[in-house]
């Protein structure tokens, strides 16, 4: 037998953390037998080379807090039902990544040291393509550049919604909840029909795919009877294994915008302005209000402006504004569809933010050379790009975890929100970096803890910081919709209204679909019986 | 060049096009300049925009801080850069660029044809 990096000895204790229904015996058993299952190549062990690569290089806390003991990659769902065999023999958990690059949120890492992760990243079938029916069915391991490059291959007129960074899985984004730019921005909205893989190897299609020869799975979002794909998103109930999302058709019109404000409390204007429009669709996209730093971030970093410590003075920040060209506020929005009916529209979104003293307004052609434009540009017409993590050269080694909480869309929500996280922020040595995006009838607030990674001291203080937050927040009665691996327990006990009724009810079906406990253990706050 | 793998198919065209319409990408990218336009390009393009670019220009002349235009790296060195990070950059796994693409790729960054 082949002798493996990170195969522990039997007959000591391990160097590295393993799950705790496993002895080192037992372990190497289970590798063994994963190996004969998907190939030699796609079982990881080796803790000093290709293991380490599923560590959260963005978290506040230690790798090792994060580290698992070993990682599968199958490439179809022939392959994960084998692996799902194995792990109940010796109940392993596996913590389940798609393209592993939800960072911020944790990347590829599991939620606890020693468990095993399932990466999906190697199932990368675009399974179909619709253009007359607008939608795509894709895997795990489909980032949007991937599902963006087929489509321009083949001349197709269908756009995708990509989240910022382009790199991120069509399908993970969709099931942790995440937003794009485009008039399809809320993503778990746009999906049609799921294929999950259960923990005893079921598999299901829900919705209308449950119908043998259905030709309307990517069609008709609810089937007959329960609609259930809500229960398999940031959950741990099920291995979703293939999505429908919808895709949206190229307008005959494309006509993106800036507008920027020169004052922090603008923010309590542009959002009472901005929330009526953006409910009754005049502004038909993820209407997003960026903060200076975040705006600036493409063009500068911060010791350009300021080599102090501490959060960045305002006469550094107006300087930096003024440099720019940008404000303490950024609005960006566009307008779709034929001429008259953006003519038109313009009118009323001109006249609307006219109103707050000092705007000025950008079009196409006005910052040419304004990386920060140009990326608004793409994600608000689908085309994936990375030039947003210029966030992370803001600081010397930048990493960051992000504080995403929702509030109703009104002024005095926005600048309460907005001075909670700077003020705490700014306590604890940090930049507020900030945007503001309404979704449809909520405002989402998405902060970015920006922090050197390799600065103990930072990484310390950004934890600290991130835990206050949570409390701050729940105190107010405003919810994040989304967290770190590290703080997965804390914001689920902030949802706890009748005695945390809704976590039972989710630990209840937990123990119903997963009653060995492999499936992610911990997700959102969702730990099997055994570990309760 | 994209070679199809496991798509169960005879297509050799490398668009994925099955015979009943439906689509299918499960490629194995076996060209270095694929798999720098695939997974380097967005980051370390030449530049505003690129965030690995902006980066590298803080420590080295603009001429040099577009991946292509170093003349300076060993591959080896880029091959460590990928398995473990760098400042800003996360690593990436063998399921995203497996050892042989891993050496395409270093051998499309470090030689002269591009």
């Amino acid at each position: 037998m082949a002798v493996h990096p990170g195969i522990v000895a039997a007959d000591q204790a391990p160097e590295k953390p393993l799950p705790e229904s496993l002895t080192p015996a037992e372990f190497n058993r289970a590798v063994a037998e994963l190996r004969r299952a998907i190939g030699d190549e796609w079982v990881f062990t080796d803790d000093e080379g290709d293991l380490r690569t599923y560590r959260d290089v963005y978290s506040t806390l230690p790798d090792e807090a994060n580290m698992p003991s070993a990682a599968v990659a199958p490439r179809s769902v022939e392959e994960i039902q084998a692996i799902l065999k194995i792990a109940r023999s010796y109940q392993i958990p596996l913590w389940t990544v798609s393209t592993g690059k939800n960072y911020a949120y944790g990347g590829p890492a599991p939620r606890k040291p020693g468990f095993f992760v399932l990466d999906l990243n190697r199932m990368k079938r675009i399974i179909e393509v619709n253009e007359e029916h607008g939608y795509a069915v894709v895997e795990p391991g489909v980032s949007y550049f991937e599902l963006y490059n087929y489509l321009q291959r083949r001349g197709s007129k269908l756009w995708i919604d990509p989240a910022a960074p382009g790199w991120g899985s069509v399908l993970g984004n969709l099931l942790e909840h995440g937003a794009g730019y485009t008039p399809y921005g809320d993503h778990l909205l746009m999906n049609c029909g799921m294929q999950v893989v259960l923990a005893d190897g079921t598999v299901v299609e829900t919705g209308m795919g449950a119908l043998s020869g259905s030709a309307t799975s990517s069609l008709y979002k609810y089937g007959c009877g329960p609609w259930v794909e809500g229960m398999f998103t940031q959950s741990n109930f099920g291995i979703v294994t293939k999505v429908g999302i919808w895709l949206m058709p190229e307008p005959p019109g494309y006509r993106p915008y800036l507008v920027t404000f020169p004052r922090e409390e603008d923010l309590y204007q542009i959002t009472e302005i901005v929330g009526p429009l953006r409910l009754n669709m005049l502004i038909p996209n993820a209407a997003t209000t960026v903060g200076l730093i975040w705006e600036a971030a493409p063009n500068a970093t911060r010791k350009q402006y300021y080599r102090g410590k501490g959060p960045m003075p305002m006469r550094h920040r107006r300087k930096m504004a003024q440099d720019l060209d940008i404000g303490m506020w950024n609005f960006y929005g566009a307008l779709y569809g034929p001429e008259p009916i953006m003519d038109n529209n313009w009118k009323v979104l001109e006249e609307a933010f006219r109103s707050i003293p000092g705007a000025k307004f950008f079009f196409e052609g006005d910052r040419p050379n304004d990386p920060a434009w140009r990326y608004r540009v793409k994600l608000m017409k689908g085309v994936p790009n990375m030039t947003e993590f210029s966030l992370m050269n803001w600081v010397g080694s930048g990493a960051h975890i992000d504080f995403s909480p929702r509030s109703p869309v009104t002024g005095e929500d926005s600048m309460k929100q907005f001075t909670l996280i700077r003020d705490r922020a700014n306590e604890y040595g940090f930049d507020y970096i900030g945007e503001f995006l309404v979704g449809w009838r909520e405002l989402l607030n998405i902060f970015q803890l920006i922090f050197d990674r390799l600065d103990e001291d930072e990484r310390r203080r950004a934890h600290e910081c991130f835990g206050h937050l949570v409390n701050d927040f729940a105190e107010q009665g405003y919810g994040e919709y989304r967290t770190h691996l590290n703080f997965m327990d804390e914001i689920a006990g902030t949802y706890n209204w009748n005695d945390g009724a809704l976590w039972k009810l989710h630990h209840r079906l937990k123990q119903a679909l997963d009653p060995v406990g492999i499936l992610s253990p911990g997700k959102s706050g969702i730990w099997p019986a055994s570990k309760s | 060049m994209l070679l199809l793998a496991g798509c169960g198919n005879d297509d050799t065209t490398g668009t994925g096009e099955q015979a009943d319409g439906h689509a299918d990408t499960q490629v194995t990218y076996l060209d270095g300049k694929a798999l720098f336009e695939l997974y380097c390009i967005a980051c370390h393009g030449a530049g505003p925009g690129h965030p690995g670019t902006m980066r590298l220009e803080e420590r080295m002349s603009a001429d040099q801080a577009p991946l292509l235009d170093r003349d300076n790296l060993p591959p080896d060195y880029v091959k460590l850069v990928v398995r473990e990070g760098f400042k800003l950059m996360p690593p990436f796994r063998p399921s995203e660029i497996d050892d042989a693409q891993l050496d395409l790729l270093t051998d499309y960054i470090t030689g002269d044809n591009h």
